[in-house]
């Protein structure tokens, strides 16, 4: 059984694996995206506004479940 | 202003800004000054070539090879420990997450150069991204590290930042206007605010879901580089597990080693107590005994198989040249093992009880003395040509000697066995070391046999040269340096995430369990 060339997804995928600098972009692109990524993780979380002027030095989960309750509260759809 | 106990400032945040004291400048010196002499004899290297090191056809891959596998196999210590850890809601894990992250990223960029330093020709290592198809698993290496170094540098960073700005907001007086700056800058204007704490535990929670499948393929990965050739004793099915599990497991060797290290110098055996000790070292046993199953699972299909190709290679670590570095590596595994399970299944001693000779100092003397003796002996056989040698050398009274000085290793570890239960610390970290011992040995038994008897070539012997010799000492030099260096700036123990888990373990002590319902008459 030959291995079916003659069809395009698989000449591609033999493009894909055996180009020269293909792999290069792949491994540039996955260096970028994460670098990118975990800048705008940052950015995202020194950009966190609260209106209130109260800071903690440690967190709970009584801290994120207060969070939980006051959003389920206001999202739920009213029984009535 | 984020504020701090006086007893964490006192313990995590003042020794930061002591004066550096006389044994720090000292250690600091010594590393400097064998990392700079590793980088004389790297320049060196380039200017004259790999000629100057033990390398040459058919050994293209060597002890900057077998450091590069071992530096990423520990930084398995770090953030996968850290995360699984944390995704599993190990509250003891807090403490020993900072130092565990650190050793990940240090022995990253470590563990990478030793890739620039095999090169040879690193004018030439911009080919390697011109030419780099994604067929090659050196590619693949290239990028599971590159993926594994950024998200642990972010997966370290981001715990660290209000541990800054505690830093930030309570500095002592006289502190030098750079490091006021530094504190000010890294905690990117953190305030603890509420939003502020939901979005970085979000990101954290994130980034150790992501990790764990990137560590798992980093070695993964550095095993297909050798299982997808043909070369014999690389082409096996189970090197990718067999690498990840040895990963794991040296790699929670060099975080005992490094976080006791640590937890005597600043006097934090408070916070890093026997509990993480005993937890960690569960993780610890199993690593071993499944090491030692993937080891024999190896090696026991070559064996049985007898192939032209592979079995030169098992008979030569078996009982030819790579002998002593495989059985040691071996002996050292078992010894950990002991060392971890054996004082565990010993009965705790009573003060009425009548001391029992085999646990006494005296005899563990005498069977060390005994060891040194037999071990003397067969040094001597084997090296020496005296007369001594003649007799020690004959086949029966070799096999007597080996026999000896393994009945004796076992009763000087069992005279022992009651000190080791007694001090459980102590314990696993020299069950650490001969882990760690034994890891870098594995790292020699796998890549140096194999590229020494090769397929169709003639076979050939390696011996490293001082050169590599020396860029070895310095890599193993500048990972401690950066340790030293880094605990001398942050914390070594999350400030936040330790308060949190003790506000918790307070909260869950006032929980009172009721007793369960009597049922039937």
């Amino acid at each position: 059984m030959n291995f079916p060339m003659e069809y395009p997804i698989f000449q591609f995928f033999h493009w894909l694996v055996n180009t020269p600098g293909v792999g290069s972009a792949f491994a540039a692109a996955a260096g970028i995206g994460s670098i990118t990524a975990y800048f705008l993780t940052l950015r995202h979380i020194r950009a966190a506004k609260d209106e209130r002027d109260v800071t903690y030095a440690y967190p709970t989960p009584a801290l994120h479940e207060h969070e939980e309750e006051e959003s389920s509260v206001s999202d739920r759809p009213s029984p009535f | 202003m984020l504020r701090v106990s006086p007893e964490l400032k006192q313990k995590l945040i003042d020794p930061l800004f002591t004066p550096l004291d006389r044994n720090f400048k000292l250690s600091a010196g010594v590393l400097l000054a064998l990392i700079g002499w590793g980088a004389v004899m790297y320049i060196r290297q380039v200017f004259l070539g790999l000629g100057v090191t033990g390398m040459g056809r058919p050994v293209y891959w060597s002890l900057y090879i077998v450091d590069f596998v071992f530096f990423i196999g520990i930084s398995h210590a770090g953030t996968l420990i850290s995360a699984i850890l944390r995704v599993t809601g190990a509250e003891w894990r807090r403490p020993i997450t900072r130092v565990a992250e650190a050793i990940t990223t240090f022995a990253l960029i470590v563990g990478s150069l030793q890739i620039l330093i095999d090169m040879g020709r690193i004018d030439r290592l911009p080919f390697t991204f011109i030419f780099g198809r994604l067929q090659s698993p050196i590619m693949w290496d290239i990028i599971s590290v590159t993926l594994y170094l950024l998200g642990s540098v972010t997966y370290l960073y981001l715990p660290l930042m209000p541990d800054l700005a505690i830093i930030r907001d309570n500095l002592p007086p006289g502190v030098p206007e750079w490091r006021r700056k530094l504190y000010e800058i890294l905690s990117l204007g953190w305030r603890g605010t509420r939003e502020q704490w939901v979005r970085l535990e979000k990101a954290i929670a994130t980034m150790a879901v992501i990790i764990i499948p990137i560590a798992v393929s980093v070695h993964s990965i550095i095993s297909w580089i050798l299982a997808t050739t043909l070369q014999p004793g690389w082409h096996s099915t189970i090197f990718g597990p067999y690498f990840v599990i040895g990963a794991i497991f040296s790699g929670i060797g060099a975080l005992f080693i490094a976080m006791t290290v640590i937890r005597k110098l600043l006097g934090l055996e408070k916070y890093i107590a026997e509990k993480q000790y005993r937890n960690l070292g569960f993780i610890f046993i199993t690593m071993n005994a499944v090491w030692f199953y993937f080891t024999f699972a190896e090696n026991l299909g070559i064996a049985t198989g007898q192939q032209t190709y592979e079995m030169p290679i098992l008979a030569t670590k078996l009982w030819g040249e790579f002998a002593p570095s495989f059985w040691l590596m071996v002996a050292c595994m078992a010894v950990a093992f002991w060392i971890l399970v054996v004082p565990q299944l010993l009965p705790k001693p009573k003060p009425a009880m009548k001391p029992i000779p085999i646990f006494s100092r005296r005899f563990a003397t005498a069977t060390a003395g005994a060891m040194t003796l037999f071990a003397a002996l067969l040094v001597v056989s084997n090296f020496v040509s005296v007369p001594v040698a003649a007799i020690s050398g004959e086949p029966i009274a070799s096999t007597i000697l080996w026999t000896l000085l393994i009945v004796n290793a076992i009763l000087f570890l069992l005279s022992v066995s009651q000190w080791l239960k007694a001090h459980p610390v102590s314990a696993t970290v020299i069950a650490s070391v001969f882990v760690v011992v034994g890891m870098w040995l594995e790292r020699w038994n796998i890549i140096i046999p194999t590229v020494t008897h090769p397929m169709l070539v003639r076979y050939a012997a390696y011996t490293p040269t001082l050169t590599e010799i020396s860029i070895a000492v310095a890599s193993f030099a500048g990972f401690t340096f950066m340790f030293l260096v880094f605990f001398k700036l942050f914390p070594a123990i999350s400030i936040w995430e330790l308060v949190e888990g003790q506000v918790l373990e307070e909260a869950q002590a006032k929980v009172t369990i009721a007793h369960p319902e009597i049922s039937g008459d």
